[in-house]
């Protein structure tokens, strides 16, 4: 397919548009989402959480990341106080991603916090638009999308504990870090956000041996202070 | 499990104030050019980290195993344009086969 030249195109976008060019890939992403949420629902009944337990954490944490790593440290016989350290820290990333999109959401402080608890890390980027704004209908249409079925692949996974076996085994590890290759591939055009991302990568890996889990990642997110430099 | 509704409970109240507390602590603020600059920089900053992290680590140790299969088919994807889902299947594929092909099955 030819690209076409969008720029100088007068004729004004209606936003249900843009959502529209975009549902392909809100319908990956949900997919994905459906998928890592069958992933934790199994690894955390592995692990002995209950599935009210666990489909609870989904409709309040409502983070992939943090609810996989809390489980984990619960699998590997950690205590509960590890556990909450562990999927908090994991969770940290959302408060610079919060303060990027809240200018999008509108309405007073409370509504903007409230609409901020529709962030994950596919629908944040999924809705971040080339000029570094965010679209508001992107963010709340593929964040409740994902909300949902969120919950019904924790629900799934929690009721199939014991036929899903290892995540690896089905290849499911690599869902989340291709969509979020794929996500930054767009927007590494720019040579300061290239640089941003070869700091992040640095920080992150040399990190990681040291740094209980999740803090690699929000100490990483201080690379974004390069684009405060002149 | 012992304590899991503890867990659920302090796990929840965190995730949702961590959330919640730039708008709302921040409120009106407009950030100035620098500022959206910095915040531009945000998504790629943590993306990539992510990113490393998932392909090259487990746990707290590096580890350069059939993922790296994966990361080479998903670029391959990328670099055609392929659409997210066709980017997905193919990094997953690409895994599945090489552990597969090392017997990791």
């Amino acid at each position: 397919m030819k690209d076409v030249d969008h720029t100088s195109d007068p004729s004004p976008l209606s936003p249900p548009a843009s959502v529209r060019a975009e549902l392909p890939a809100i319908a990956s992403v949900v997919t994905a989402t459906f998928l890592f949420g069958v992933t934790f629902g199994a690894v955390a009944g592995a692990a002995g959480i209950s599935t009210p337990a666990a489909l609870v954490m989904s409709l309040t944490t409502f983070g992939g990341a943090a609810q996989m790593g809390a489980a984990s440290v619960i699998a590997a016989g950690g205590g509960v106080g590890s556990a909450i350290l562990t999927g908090s820290l994991l969770n940290l990333r959302y408060l610079p991603m919060a303060i990027a999109a809240m200018g999008a959401y509108g309405g007073s402080r409370w509504r903007r916090g409230a609409y901020a608890q529709l962030l994950g890390d596919e629908t944040w980027a999924l809705s971040r638009r080339p000029d570094g704004s965010y679209d508001r209908r992107l963010l709340l249409l593929s964040g409740s999308a994902a909300y949902v079925l969120w919950f019904a692949g924790t629900a799934l996974g929690a009721l199939s504990v014991g036929f899903a076996g290892d995540v690896s085994r089905w290849g499911l590890d690599m869902v989340s870090p291709a969509i979020f290759l794929a996500l930054l591939w767009k927007q590494l055009g720019e040579p300061r956000t290239r640089v941003v991302a070869a700091v992040a990568a640095v920080l992150a890996l040399a990190l990681v041996p040291v740094a209980p889990p999740g803090v690699p990642v929000a100490v990483a997110s201080c690379a974004c202070l390069i684009g405060f430099v002149k | 499990m012992t304590g899991e509704w503890i867990l659920v409970a302090a796990l929840g109240v965190i995730a949702i104030a961590i959330r919640a507390a730039g708008p709302l602590l921040l409120g009106d603020w407009k950030p100035s050019h620098r500022a959206q600059r910095t915040l531009r920089m945000v998504a790629p900053a943590i993306l990539t980290a992510l990113v490393v992290l998932q392909l090259f680590t487990t746990g707290q140790d590096y580890r350069f195993d059939a993922r790296l299969a994966g990361l080479a088919a998903a670029v391959v994807t990328l670099v055609l344009r392929a659409s997210l889902m066709v980017t997905v299947v193919s990094a997953v594929l690409a895994t599945v086969l090489t552990r597969a092909l090392l017997g990791q099955y």
